[in-house]
């Protein structure tokens, strides 16, 4: 497989994808409801966008300490970028302009754009070694994962790190051959790790990557340097390495005005927090996991039932063709960069890093969704390659890889788009659906998103001024679902722990959780929801009533207790026993 | 000519894609539900129990409400001793058929997705239930210097001991609104109650599923015991016991710290036996014969620590020939 350039057509159709990718997150974000991180960065959002907001105030002295500490103190063990986009997104688009109603779909929009960006630059990577309409399979595959179209709507890290990852290898393939394109893979590596974490991993696979590309040079040509005049992949490495080095320091603290001050102490913090991050328990096959060692086949086993049958399937094809054509390359000691070895790793790697026994395994998918977008590719190879065998090896056009891929994965739209609202709760038929999972005892939920589907029945039923107890879901949640119209605005929030307390409960379904749920039934003395959101019958959200206000217990005088137990003859003696006082 | 294996990808995709649709088509419903309880609350008789499975088909419930509905996630190993007829709403290929030969099915029908099944329970009987009956229990509270503390304010779900307040201030107390609770909830969570140390009527997580069961929580300090005067004769006395899951075993390694726990079993006094009760996940089940007719029973509970020692058990009396059956 050689690397071609991609075209403006391949942009146009890359941007088509987008808008589609768009479209569809925009409209079905009022199904998706907010789990409680996304809670915590609407909140976190809004400050550092009124931060950024004040630079163009004189009267605020925006640089201070003070200011950057109010803008940036509160949730300060993530970088900001996504944050400030987020604030930045509802103070413009809904508060000043008022184009976008709902103040959750405005906070959302720039993890929406950057989910379509994502599927515009999956399409590109498909269609850089394979064509459009590998290009165009890959980008439909790629936003029909249910999970992955879930995770996607949200005011979190994990979309936009999503697209991140893919810029920086986009960028860094484009740079293997382009000392331009090393300084904005420097740029786009700065940019990623502004947005989560996890693309501090990205520069060592491509290292790695760089070598296999630097031995195969040495390999096919004899030098390490390319010969004369010319630029060899030793430059162009070189090139982007210094950039990355450099360029994604500079933009990584530049971005982040909490780093400004005490730096070293902060960044310290910054590492310690996500080298040492809490464990959140895992229902997964039978086992409530807490501790480690995790089981290293988690992100195989959920991916294998999480992502839609025709997606593994043509993924697996398209694997084993991406395998073949990197081994062929190596021994036909081909003049191409080794684009095979890149998309192989890129794939590999972030399920690896699930894999490892120490690392935590809560979130489910959402933590190597990274990895998706080179799995789409793959289901672009595979279908490419399907259609050759069917027509006798015989290369399909592009219309045809494109429509016969589209056709294999309505399904996987269908799936998708039904389950908007809920897709961690998604299982695909191999497990039997959501009913199947469940008896596996899979995970389903994820901090209190699917509060929304039971917001209609307690709109309706809750008296006036009602309890009510939200479990797992947080109190930014209850004010976003109130500020956004979707609950009633007398309905009060009885804080963390005080099922006790309350009328009404939401439960959100988890098992580690189970005993919470419990803890409502003691409280209500019901052990049966009146309401709540079932998916394919199983439970999400269990919605509770109080059947009647409390009452003072009876006074009741112990029966028969004047002693009745004399100690017996070689009764092992108690102290005390003989008789109780009254 | 060799067939072209190609072909069958498509092929699989479209089968799957036709046992997904099959497989969300067997799903009940809320509605079927609703229909299926409520053909069995039009004919329930005293000495029903009613049940779902599989477990985990959780919208049933919502039609649940005012039926003797118990929770189980196996039909195979369910006791059924508490009840002479069995409903069970079953779904997705689950029905009666998986519960043990001793019982009889005598009827089957089906309500859309979901079948009903009425069945005659055979086997033991329980004669004597101390969680229907705690109110006529004693719970006291033996302490190694040779004192006795009799817990004698009843809370509506148990008894209680160490009242902060006088009996009718915590009565009132626990009957004020649920809105007067929540602002004294900082100040005042429990009406002045212990909210550990004490025999009630409860629900706990055991061995993964619900149980409803006697709350007693043991006391390093002092052997905390249940006497139930007045059980009844009967064949033998089952007891199900257990700690509640989180406390053992679902959860960081670094929060568990119960300790096992001991629990006498004493007749008219006499020691019966001393079961040993681990500090593991599960609902343990102890089983011994009876002599012949009605004495006192009591239970001693005993450990060595008294921190998160979240025990729950369930005594009752049985006999083995259930009236009227063949023995």
């Amino acid at each position: 497989m050689t690397l071609t350039l991609p075209t403006r057509r391949d942009h146009l159709i890359g941007a088509l994808l987008c808008l589609l990718t768009i479209g569809l997150l925009v409209t079905t974000s009022s199904e998706v409801g907010v789990p409680r991180d996304e809670s915590f960065y609407f909140f976190a959002g809004d400050k550092a966008g009124d931060w950024v907001l004040g630079i163009f105030d004189a009267k605020v002295p925006s640089f201070s300490r003070a200011e950057i500490e109010k803008g940036f103190g509160y949730n300060h063990e993530h970088p900001v970028l996504m944050k400030t986009l987020f604030g930045l997104s509802h103070r413009i688009l809904h508060d000043r302009l008022g184009w976008v109603d709902s103040h959750i779909l405005a906070y959302r929009m720039p993890s929406i754009v950057m989910a379509g960006l994502a599927t515009w630059l999956t399409y590109l990577l498909g269609a850089m070694i394979a064509g459009a309409g590998v290009g165009i399979v890959a980008g439909l595959a790629f936003l029909f994962m249910p999970r992955v179209f879930f995770h996607s709507h949200f005011a979190c890290f994990d979309g936009p790190v999503t697209f991140m990852w893919v810029l920086i290898v986009y960028t860094w393939l484009r740079a293997l051959r382009s000392r331009r394109w090393a300084v904005v893979s420097g740029v786009a590596l700065g940019v990623g790790l502004a947005t989560k974490l996890n693309t501090f991993f990205v520069p060592f696979l491509l290292l790695f990557v760089t070598l296999f590309d630097l031995w195969s040079f040495k390999r096919r040509t004899g030098a390490w340097k390319a010969e004369g005049e010319a630029r060899g992949p030793v430059t162009f490495a070189l090139w982007t390495a210094a950039s990355m080095i450099v360029l994604g320091t500079a933009v990584f603290f530049a971005h982040w005005p909490w780093l400004w001050f005490d730096t070293w102490k902060r960044l310290q913090e910054y590492v310690a927090f996500h080298s040492h991050h809490v464990n959140y328990p895992v229902a997964y096959l039978g086992t409530l996991w807490y501790d480690p060692p995790f089981p290293v086949h988690f992100p195989f086993v959920m991916s294998l039932t999480t992502l839609p049958v025709a997606t593994i399937v043509l993924s697996l094809i398209g694997l084993g063709g991406l395998w073949m054509a990197g081994w062929r390359k190596v021994n036909e000691k081909q003049d191409s960069p080794p684009v095979e070895v890149a998309y192989l790793a890129n794939l590999a790697v972030p399920f690896l890093i699930i894999a490892m026994p120490m690392t935590p395994i809560f979130g489910g998918i959402k933590h190597w969704m990274t990895a998706m977008p080179f799995l789409a590719v793959a289901a672009g190879l595979g279908t490419e390659r399907v259609l050759r065998g069917m027509l006798g090896g015989t290369s399909p056009r592009t219309w045809a890889v494109s429509s016969v891929g589209a056709l294999m994965l309505v399904p996987a739209a269908q799936a998708t788009l039904r389950n908007a609202g809920y897709g961690e709760a998604y299982y695909n038929e191999l497990v039997g659906g959501a009913p199947g999972a469940a008896e596996l005892d899979l995970p389903r939920n994820f901090w209190g998103y699917a509060t929304q589907g039971a917001l209609p029945a307690l709109n309706a039923q809750a008296e006036n001024n009602a309890l009510a107890f939200w479990h797992d879901a947080t109190k930014g949640s209850f004010d976003a679902y109130k500020q956004d119209g979707l609950l009633r605005k007398d309905i009060r929030y009885t804080g963390d722990w005080t099922a006790a307390y309350s009328n009404w409960g939401v439960y959100h379904d988890q098992r580690d959780k189970f005993w919470e749920e419990i803890d409502l039934w003691r409280a209500y003395g019901t052990d049966f929801p009146v309401d709540g959101v079932f998916y394919e019958g199983v439970q999400l959200v269990g919605l509770y009533h109080r059947p009647g206000a409390p009452k003072a217990p009876a006074p009741l005088a112990p029966k028969n207790s004047a002693p009745t137990q004399p100690a017996a003859e070689g009764e092992q003696a108690q102290p005390g026993e003989g008789g109780a006082q009254p | 000519m060799r067939p072209n294996l190609w072909f069958l990808v498509p092929v699989l995709i479209l089968v799957s894609a036709g046992v997904a649709t099959w497989q969300r088509d067997r799903v009940p419903t809320r509605a079927e539900w609703q229909t299926a309880a409520d053909a069995v609350r039009a004919r329930l008789q005293p000495g029903d129990g009613v049940t779902w499975a599989p477990y985990t088909q959780g919208e049933g419930r919502t039609a649940f409400a005012g039926l003797p509905v118990f929770h189980t996630r196996d039909l195979a190993t369910t006791d059924l001793a508490r009840y002479d007829r069995l409903w069970v709403l079953g779904a997705l290929g689950y029905d009666a058929s998986r519960l043990p030969p001793a019982h009889t099915l005598l009827e089957h029908t089906d309500a859309g997705n979901v079948s009903v099944d009425l069945v005659r329970v055979g086997g033991p009987k329980v004669v004597g239930d101390l969680y229907a009956h705690l109110e006529d229990a004693l719970y006291t509270r033996h302490t190694p210097d040779g004192a006795t503390k009799l817990c004698d304010f009843w809370s509506g779900r148990g008894w209680h001991c160490d009242l902060r307040d006088p009996p009718e201030t915590t009565r009132n107390c626990l009957g004020q609104s649920v809105g007067r609770r929540l602002d004294q909830r900082a100040r005042d969570p429990e009406c002045g109650l212990n909210p550990w140390l004490h025999v009630s009527r409860d629900v706990r997580l055991i061995g993964d599923t619900p149980r409803h069961c006697l709350w007693m929580h043991p006391m390093a300090e002092a052997a905390v015991r249940l006497t139930w005067n007045d059980a009844p004769g009967g064949d033998t006395l089952s007891i199900d016991f257990g700690f509640s899951d989180p406390m053992v075993a679902d959860n960081y390694a670094k929060q568990i710290r119960v300790k096992p726990a001991k629990l006498r079993v004493l007749r008219a006094g006499v020691e019966l036996q001393s079961i040993p009760v681990p500090a593991e996940k599960g609902w343990h089940h102890f089983e011994t014969t009876l002599p012949s007719g009605p004495a006192p029973l009591a239970f001693e509970l005993t450990t060595t620590a008294t921190a998160d020692a979240h025990f729950c058990f369930d005594p009752t009396v049985r006999v083995n020939t259930r009236p009227g059956s063949t023995p």
